[in-house]
């Protein structure tokens, strides 16, 4: 028997809760140049400053659980989406390190508001280009990436980064509807609604980008009776949507983010629909990419540990910093 | 397997080089002034702590003020 659906669901899940919650405070961080007074900021970065180091562990388990289980899949992609990886990580060490300054340092403390922003800005961008290259796919001769390091670079992969950047500022808007009250709070549900229409277009800009260039996609979705299954998705989108807006219009506080966050997984399951079982699109599935089973077993094993355990020191740590965040304390 | 037979085919020389710069040149930025931030820190020593808050019992038996009734035999 086969442990590859395992490692399918712990990747699945680990790159699901890294754009959800590092999505949120990158997001905060694409608006934060946006907040007109220092206390605004403060409080910005005050309402992530406990938990944005631990929802990018997530990102590390990603990266090692791609090389660990489908390092085919790993020794192909990384290769081919080298620069969008390498700014990302640049951008995001700048991002880093502003926490840490800017509290400390208030003779340059606009500095490093602007490395938190356009870190947070240009690393979520980055992002966004690897998800549009990797839906894309790439240019395979037999198992190695053949393309040029410039080929991530297309039309829809710009737009893709340009679309998690708004899908982030929507998620970052909704946790400061969260975790904020009086003017900020505010302001966070007008920078959320306008995010959320820019997010809810590029969702439906890319939905109907993506089988246009793809023919494979176009007849996962579009042929019968697929077509039956799957209008659920797009129609659960559109409903999502509309109790998003209907949420915010009513001053809940909890409500938007939840309905951002399925907003995501809906988006998500999109791409999943599309691609699956595939892991390099057109090439090679996940069974095809996986290591070898003993190797998946024994990695399995203490992943299956160690999970619930991260889960609940990560719940745990939300649980202690719940509530509202008010303007003159914080944790540094 | 050699370390030479084991980079990536599609990586080119240039591209290694544009990377090693990128880190170089953000580590050079980050660590300096890390470095100088903490030993500025160090310099100023440390600022003045609001008088601590004691906890405990207190030292001597707490009295009731005059004219008050909480305290009543």
């Amino acid at each position: 028997m086969s442990i590859v659906p395992v490692w399918t669901v712990i990747l699945g899940a680990a790159v699901f809760f890294y754009v959800v919650l590092d999505g949120f405070d990158l997001g905060i961080g694409i608006l934060y140049s946006f907040a007109a007074t220092r206390a605004e900021r403060q409080t910005m970065m005050n309402a992530i400053a406990p938990i944005w180091d631990g929802n990018e562990t997530w990102l590390v388990l990603g990266g090692t659980g791609l090389l660990a289980a489908f390092p085919l899949a790993f020794s192909i992609i990384l290769p081919a989406v080298y620069f969008p990886i390498l700014v990302m990580l640049l951008s995001l060490v700048f991002r880093g390190v502003a926490f840490e300054f800017q509290f400390g340092d208030a003779e340059h403390r606009h500095t490093w508001d602007h490395a938190f922003s356009f870190g947070s800005a240009l690393g979520t961008f980055a992002q966004g280009i690897v998800l549009g290259a990797f839906i894309q796919g790439f240019h395979v001769e037999g198992r190695h990436f053949a393309g040029g390091a410039l080929d991530c670079f297309t039309p829809f992969s710009l737009f893709t980064g340009l679309a998690l950047m708004c899908g982030y500022a929507l998620l970052g808007a909704c946790w400061l509807i969260l975790k904020t009250e009086g003017a900020l709070q505010e302001k966070a549900r007008r920078w959320a609604r306008i995010a959320f229409l820019a997010t809810f277009a590029s969702v439906g800009v890319v939905s109907l980008w993506t089988p246009f260039v793809d023919a494979d996609i176009a007849r996962r979705w579009f042929s019968w009776p697929n077509i039956l299954f799957l209008s659920p998705v797009p129609l659960a989108t559109a409903l999502t949507g509309f109790l998003w807006w209907r949420a915010v219009a009513r001053k809940q506080d909890v409500a938007p983010f939840l309905y951002a966050i399925l907003l995501f997984t809906l988006s998500y399951v999109g791409i999943a629909i599309s691609l699956f079982p595939m892991i390099v699109p057109h090439h090679f599935s996940l069974e095809q990419a996986a290591s070898d089973a003993s190797t998946q077993i024994f990695l399995g094993v203490g992943t299956l540990f160690l999970l619930p355990i991260i889960v609940v020191y990560t719940g745990w740590s939300y649980w202690v910093f719940r509530g509202k965040v008010k303007g003159n304390i914080g944790y540094h | 397997m050699r370390t030479a037979d084991s980079v990536t085919p599609s990586l080119s020389g240039g591209d290694v080089i544009v990377s090693l710069l990128g880190y170089a040149a953000v580590y050079l930025i980050v660590y300096p002034f890390g470095l100088w931030f903490m030993l500025r820190a160090v310099k100023r020593g440390p600022t003045a702590i609001a008088e601590p808050v004691s906890g405990g019992r207190p030292a001597g038996p707490v009295k009731a003020p005059p004219g008050s009734d909480a305290v009543k035999p």
